[in-house]
């Protein structure tokens, strides 16, 4: 080392220039406009976190204040330094990917092993609030009230604070608030002849739109008055006693009913601990653990459904990569001659599926099979309702993946096929191989080596092809023997549905079935993909 | 088409120095050598091209009424062509098509646009530099993308209202659309990028270097410039996935009164279940966005096929 120091080493064996004329320039200065931009781009993530850290702070939101702070912290930790050369370039890229990826992914874990979806998107305390509300019932012997509502502000405000006066059978005046019940001196007020209040010193009355115009908040209103009991609205000039009839004991942990049924809280459900009575309306969500991925298996109405789905998500997925591969292929070799002519009229007419929008093309085909105004059975004089029968409704779906798909892989091959070596083929021939066997032991290898990974990228995709499916025949048909699961649904479709149906959202089974998904999708391609030369010479 | 070029006459009439004989062998040379294969062209062009000449002629068919459109096989022509279906369209006030295609527009340049140099970025370093982590990035890259990620938007979604609370921009809408589509710029493209740039050779690299070029420089004047082919695919690739996104543009843009996008705006016309099927509008609609981005693909099918290939594998 010591001999070389003195050597005249040169400035570009370190891959580092010589300083002259710019030595009073930093050491990594090179051009001013670069340094500009690398100075703007920091200027502005400074100025977003000044700009949006001060109202974290403000609204006490820790944990994105945390992040912003981070994220800030590492950006110009990795862009004023020299070295971390590497993060300068995927930082950008990762942090987005961290976000808006990553993040949903955990949180989408997190929900799988909840039973969060209907009935159970809210936590224990609301729920034992919520039952317990809509226990109430009116109190036996209830005294009714007349009821007039007041304000100190603005009665046309619908967030202003209100009241309730209310006038009982014997004519007596009460004040009714959220605290309690409190009786009025008759001095100064005005009574309809129905009992309402209609003018109070210091008091403005709404009128019958502005009551209505508070919406819930007058609905839910409630005057206690002791043992459990309270006042509510029945109507706009009318209230009466109350009662809840569950009661909720917090030591036992318990929701009773006024006839004596207890209810505890299982898997986030109350269920009576006794018989075989109804669960309460409204659960909680809960902690199931592992339930939602061992219900797939263990519970019989899911399992069957779920198998069925599973099954035909791989035989469509094999099916669409093995047809459009093979005939794209045959397209290819059929026409890459060199003596025929129009090839490049057949190449543009087969980028054409390709180009079209994808769900332009699957709506397309969704009214050319429709069984009425059909195209199809139009032409071929025939009345077949072909999305109707379980097996047409397949057939419909692949003839339709296979248009769609097919220009690629023809795009693809033809490719692949001109840029193999014609000698090679060549000297197959002179070696005694007839065209198909030179096709068979040298091209098609070849080609293989080429489009492996492509295969197993279309293979991931179509595993996954949620828009085809969606578009052109919504899963179904449905049979009478599963309702929830139809014919031509993937397993995606099918999650789909269960999370966002108009009638259900069960998205912690939902969430589950897609990591299982995710893991299957993703444990078919790696282990493919391992395989294939493009990825032993990656690694 | 073969077949009306088959002589009528019978071959037994013929005798070999006969001239037509002559003709006749050439053709069945042609016919062995050429001409199965324009038979079998032309089938799988017909198979891909009737879907095609069915939506232009809907789309110019003036009654826009299912029924009268199926005629068997004039189907395909259209017998009276109108801009009926168009003007219908264009003037409608309930289905703002120009300011769908403008949304769509904004949206798309912008993600696609950001998302390739975002993609890029990560290329380069995926291809030029070696770092620990650099295979499992790779493989994350590529199987966080597998994540079957629609039951996300409900997360996304969830994440976006919250930031609009502080912050009104980052409320679910154009913003924070661009932004979720963002997340998925790392993906498969940067795969391809990466695949791309390896093929490049490293001596122009280490060329700029010794001139003195910084990291960032030979990124921007040396890689990308060699790396446009393939920045051309996956940009075409990237812009005709974010226009035919569906289920959070859906989401995203229709809280606020904002204005979908030309894929959502159209699909409530083409959806058969829906209470607004128009398939006349639709097709019309549907044509006026196929047109443009079938353009494109021709104007660059060479790259195309060129750049899937060489993303696919180092050659």
């Amino acid at each position: 080392m010591a001999i070389r120091q003195g050597a005249p080493i040169n400035s570009a064996s370190t891959g580092r220039p010589g300083r002259s004329a710019s030595a009073f320039l930093p050491a990594d200065f090179r051009s001013l406009p670069a340094y500009l931009i690398k100075v703007a781009f920091l200027g502005v993530v400074v100025a977003l976190a000044t700009f949006s850290m001060p109202r974290l702070y403000s609204r006490q939101l820790w944990v994105p204040f945390a992040v912003v702070a981070l994220a800030t912290i590492l950006i110009l930790w990795i862009y004023l330094g020299k070295h971390r050369i590497h993060l300068k370039f995927l930082v950008p890229g990762t942090l987005l990917l961290i976000v808006f990826q990553l993040y949903p992914i955990i949180y989408l874990i997190g929900i799988s092993v909840t039973n969060y979806g209907d009935g159970h998107f809210i936590n224990k305390q609301n729920a034992i609030a919520a039952n317990i509300a809509d226990s109430v019932q009116a109190a036996p012997n209830a005294p009714a009230y007349s009821l007039a509502v007041a304000t100190r502000g603005n009665p046309a405000n619908p967030n202003a604070r209100f009241v309730f006066f209310l006038t009982g059978s014997n004519g007596k005046v009460f004040l009714g608030t959220t605290t309690g019940l409190k009786p009025v001196s008759p001095r100064g007020l005005t009574l309809a002849p129905t009992g309402q209040v209609t003018v109070a010193p210091g008091w403005s009355f709404l009128n019958p739109i502005e009551v209505n115009n508070l919406g819930p908040r007058f609905a839910q209103y409630s005057v206690p008055v002791g043992h459990g009991k309270f006042i509510r609205s029945v109507d706009i000039t009318t209230a009466q006693v109350e009662q809840a009839t569950l009661r909720y004991d917090q030591r036992a942990d318990e929701l009773i009913s006024a006839s004596g049924v207890i209810y505890k809280a299982v898997n986030g459900t109350f269920v009576p601990t006794k018989g075989s009575g109804q669960p309460l309306p409204t659960g909680f969500e809960a902690v199931l653990g592992a339930r939602n991925y061992t219900s797939i298996v263990t519970d019989p109405t899911i399992r069957g459904p779920f198998l069925k789905i599973l099954a035909w998500t791989f035989v469509f997925a094999l099916l669409s990569v093995g047809g459009t591969f093979a005939v794209g292929l045959f397209l290819a070799v059929v026409l890459n001659h060199h003596r025929l002519r129009g090839r490049n009229f057949y190449r543009s007419v087969y980028l054409l599926p390709y180009a079209v929008p994808g769900f332009v093309g699957i709506l397309v085909w969704a009214t050319m099979f429709n069984k009425q105004f059909g195209l199809i059975n139009n032409l071929l004089h025939v009345h077949v309702g072909w999305v109707e029968d379980p097996w047409t409704a397949k057939f419909v779906v692949l003839v339709t993946n296979l248009w769609l798909g097919f220009p690629y892989m023809f795009l693809v091959s033809m490719g692949v096929l001109q840029s193999i070596p014609s000698d090679l083929v060549e000297a197959a021939q002179v070696d005694g191989c007839n065209g198909a066997r030179a096709f068979r032991h040298v091209t098609f290898p070849l080609l293989l080596v080429t489009v492996e990974p492509l295969l197993i990228g279309s293979f991931a995709f179509n595993f996954n092809n949620f828009n085809l499916i969606q578009f052109l025949t919504g899963g179904g048909p449905f049979t009478y023997n599963s309702v929830t699961a139809g014919s031509t649904d993937l397993v995606i479709t099918y999650t789909y549905r269960l999370a966002f149906n108009a009638v259900s959202h069960e998205y912690g089974f939902g969430a589950a079935l897609s990591v299982l998904l995710f893991i299957l999708v993703a444990a078919i391609s790696v282990s493919g993909l391992r395989r294939t030369q493009a990825f032993r010479t990656m690694t | 088409m073969t077949t009306n070029l088959a002589p009528s006459r019978s071959s037994a009439t013929l005798s070999t120095g006969d001239p037509a004989y002559r003709g006749r062998s050439r053709f069945r040379k042609w016919l062995v050598q050429l001409g199965w294969r324009h038979a079998i062209g032309l089938v799988a062009a017909a198979f891909a091209l009737f879907p095609i000449l069915y939506l232009l002629q809907t789309a110019l068919n003036p009654s826009g009424n299912l029924n009268s459109s199926v005629r068997g096989w004039l189907s395909f022509v259209p017998t009276h062509p109108s801009t009926h279906n168009f003007t219908t369209l264009l003037a409608s006030k309930e289905y703002p098509f120009w300011d769908w295609v403008v949304n769509s527009l904004v949206i798309c340049t912008v993600s696609t646009f950001l998302s390739i140099f975002i993609s890029s970025l990560a290329a380069y370093a995926f291809s030029r530099m070696r770092f620990a982590g650099r295979k499992a990035g790779l493989l994350a890259v590529l199987l966080i993308q597998m994540f079957p990620s629609f039951l996300a938007v409900i997360a996304l979604y969830r994440m976006s209202a919250a930031a609009g609370n502080v912050f009104p921009m980052l409320a679910p809408g154009r913003v924070s659309l661009v932004l979720v589509y963002l997340g998925g710029a790392m993906g498969l493209n940067t795969w391809l990028t990466k695949s791309y740039i390896d093929t490049i050779p490293i001596d122009l690299d280490e060329a700029a270097k010794i001139d003195g070029a910084s990291h960032a420089q030979i990124f921007f004047m040396v890689i990308l410039r060699l790396a446009a082919p393939i920045l051309v695919v996956t940009a075409i690739l990237a812009f005709v996935g974010t226009l035919n996104e569906y289920i959070f543009a859906n989401l995203f843009l229709a809280s606020s009164n904002g204005i979908k996008t030309l894929l959502v705006g159209l699909f409530q016309l083409g959806n058969p279940y829906s209470g607004n099927y128009n398939f006349g509008m639709f097709t019309a609609g549907a044509l006026m966005m196929t047109v443009p981005v079938v353009a494109l693909f021709f104007l660059l099918r060479n790259y195309l096929a060129g750049g899937l290939i060489k993303g696919a594998v180092k050659t």
